[in-house]
């Protein structure tokens, strides 16, 4: 098929993102979240020692 | 007295009645997964918590829209401390910290949650034979796939253990199974249902809808489902209708575009007719038939089989073994926790499509693949804009034909992405569609595809309701018909 001067659609709604007040909405989940790490300790997740 | 194979509306009335008790209705819910434990459609179960709601309900009963229908939620919706693994391995360990906006509208409108359903991997298939915790079974027969990726919702609903279920689509995967299990199926547009807490496939084609036996009790369900929801930046800020508000409107004079460009002759003679006496049925309603043109339907395919592997391989990148979800025993450093994690997390299909996803979005295969597949997609929606300047809906077959047998189409897979044929072009145009029983092939029901305008819902709502109350299709259960 010739697309030459069709623009890409990205998504169905093309709309763009909305703004809005910057204030704090999200709650802080940190304990929750790191309880259902596969590792973590009190305040971060573990990963096998990447610098030497 | 049973709610086995009873509708939505027909429960509430048990309950007003007062024929049967919440409890009792969740007890007959665990009794029916029990006795149809073979189709395996449920992968968790919440006994527990569902007991203690109808419990709650029974001594405080309530007003809300909902209250005490068992529900069964696709295992890909976050459920708050309710495992969620989306099918796959690499999820069999995770309880999310919260649930998604769907849930908690249903939940809200006062439906209990009975369990988490079986489903394709991460929604990857259309036989649900890509699942991790094994193959769901279509009620119908023993041996016959469910359709998927929503398996184990449309099972469980057409085996009568549920009413309702909540399923999501990124390319038939509400109404191919709601085809092949005999049930109504229904994709909002995209956009009316909040995608927060669903587990991300491919994000400008995913959308949750409603499973069910009729369309009436898809309408009940669509009511409270559709959200505005701040958390999902795609989640439409339009007006919702009261989905059950036109479902009852004449059809008289309505137009149905028939699509001229489908190639029906590779289907089965069978499956021409069902579809051709589900259209002279709609004509005996008053609905008028007119030929449509959509030029580029023959590309949805290969536009869908680039676009959604290319937003899957971007979005699966967050499995990785770190922060939650399985990690693999004992890696020696990061990269091979990486790739051993997701070498034994990640099932072939999963595999696959992250391979071609991370191929075509490349350095140098780009504008090729990825822009030309983005390119068409335009062009198919356009399509449909023009289509619906002259319709009011669009009819197809929902698949090329009823349920297939278990692995049927395994060495094949360009086979099964066939399956979705007629059903991925809505998603790639962000329509709402909508699958709903229209006949029966060799004792295998077989469903019809209405495909409706943007946010136009209740137009198609208000087609498939009058056509099922002229036929009996959506009677038809695997014992029979239904009194």
């Amino acid at each position: 098929v010739d697309t030459s001067d069709i623009e890409p659609l990205t998504n169905p709604l093309e709309k763009t993102a909305k703004t809005r007040d910057d204030q704090v909405t999200a709650q802080n989940l940190k304990q929750e979240l790191l309880e259902i790490a596969p590792s973590s300790n009190e305040d971060y997740f573990l990963v096998p020692r990447v610098v030497e | 007295v049973t709610i086995k194979y009873k509708t939505i509306k027909e429960i509430k009335k048990m309950i007003s009645q007062k024929e049967i008790s919440n409890k009792e209705i969740v007890q007959e819910v665990y009794k029916l997964i029990n006795d149809n434990s073979h189709l395996n459609a449920f992968v968790t179960l919440n006994e527990e918590n569902s007991l203690k709601q109808a419990d709650d309900l029974d001594n405080n009963p309530s007003e809300m829209a909902l209250a005490g229908i068992p529900i069964a939620q696709k295992d890909l919706f976050c459920t708050k401390g309710l495992r969620t693994t989306c099918g796959s391995k690499i999820l069999d360990n995770f309880i999310p910290p919260y649930s998604a906006t769907v849930i908690e509208n249903l939940e809200n409108a006062g439906c209990i949650s009975i369990g988490k359903t079986n489903m394709d991997e991460f929604a990857m298939g259309s036989s649900n034979e890509t699942s991790y915790f094994g193959n769901v079974h279509n009620p119908w027969g023993e041996k016959l796939v469910p359709g998927g990726s929503s398996g184990g919702s449309a099972s469980a609903v057409a085996a009568g253990i549920v009413p309702a279920a909540s399923g999501t689509d990124t390319g038939g995967s509400i109404r191919q199974p709601a085809s092949l299990c005999g049930i109504t199926g229904l994709k909002p547009t995209y956009g009316r249902v909040s995608r927060w807490g669903m587990i991300a496939f491919a994000s400008s084609l995913d959308q949750a809808g409603p499973m069910a036996r009729t369309v009436e009790d898809c309408a009940l369900l669509l009511n409270e489902m559709c959200s505005h929801d701040i958390k999902d930046t795609t989640s439409l800020d339009e007006d919702i209708p009261n989905f059950e508000n036109d479902l009852n409107q004449s059809l008289k004079g309505k137009k149905i575009g028939v699509v001229k460009d489908l190639d029906l002759s590779s289907l089965d003679n069978d499956v021409v007719s069902v579809y051709e006496d589900s259209l002279n049925e709609f004509v005996s309603l008053g609905a008028e038939l007119k030929d449509i043109s959509l030029p580029n339907l023959a590309l949805s395919v290969p536009t869908y089989y680039v676009v959604a592997p290319a937003e899957c391989s971007s979005n699966l990148s967050r499995f990785d073994g770190v922060k939650f979800g399985r990690r693999s025993e004992n890696p020696k450093d990061l990269e091979e926790l990486y790739v051993q994690t997701r070498s034994e997390g990640f099932g072939d299909e999963v595999k696959r499509r992250i391979l071609i996803g991370s191929y075509v979005l490349s350095a140098g295969y780009y504008d090729a693949y990825y822009k030309k597949a983005q390119q068409v997609r335009r062009l198919i929606k356009k399509d449909f804009d023009e289509a619906f300047s002259n319709v009011d809906v669009i009819m197809t077959p929902t698949t090329r034909g009823p349920a297939f047998e278990m692995g049927s189409k395994g060495s094949d897979p360009i086979q099964m992405y066939l399956e979705d044929l007629f059903t991925i072009s809505a998603n790639l145009a962000g329509l709402p569609a909508m699958s709903l029983p229209n006949g029966n092939i060799d004792k295998k029901p077989i469903g019809l595809q209405i495909i409706g305008n943007f946010l136009d819902e209740s137009t198609i709502l208000n087609f498939g309701h009058m056509y099922q109350t002229k036929t009996n299709w959506h009677m038809l259960t695997p014992d029979g018909v239904k009194e």
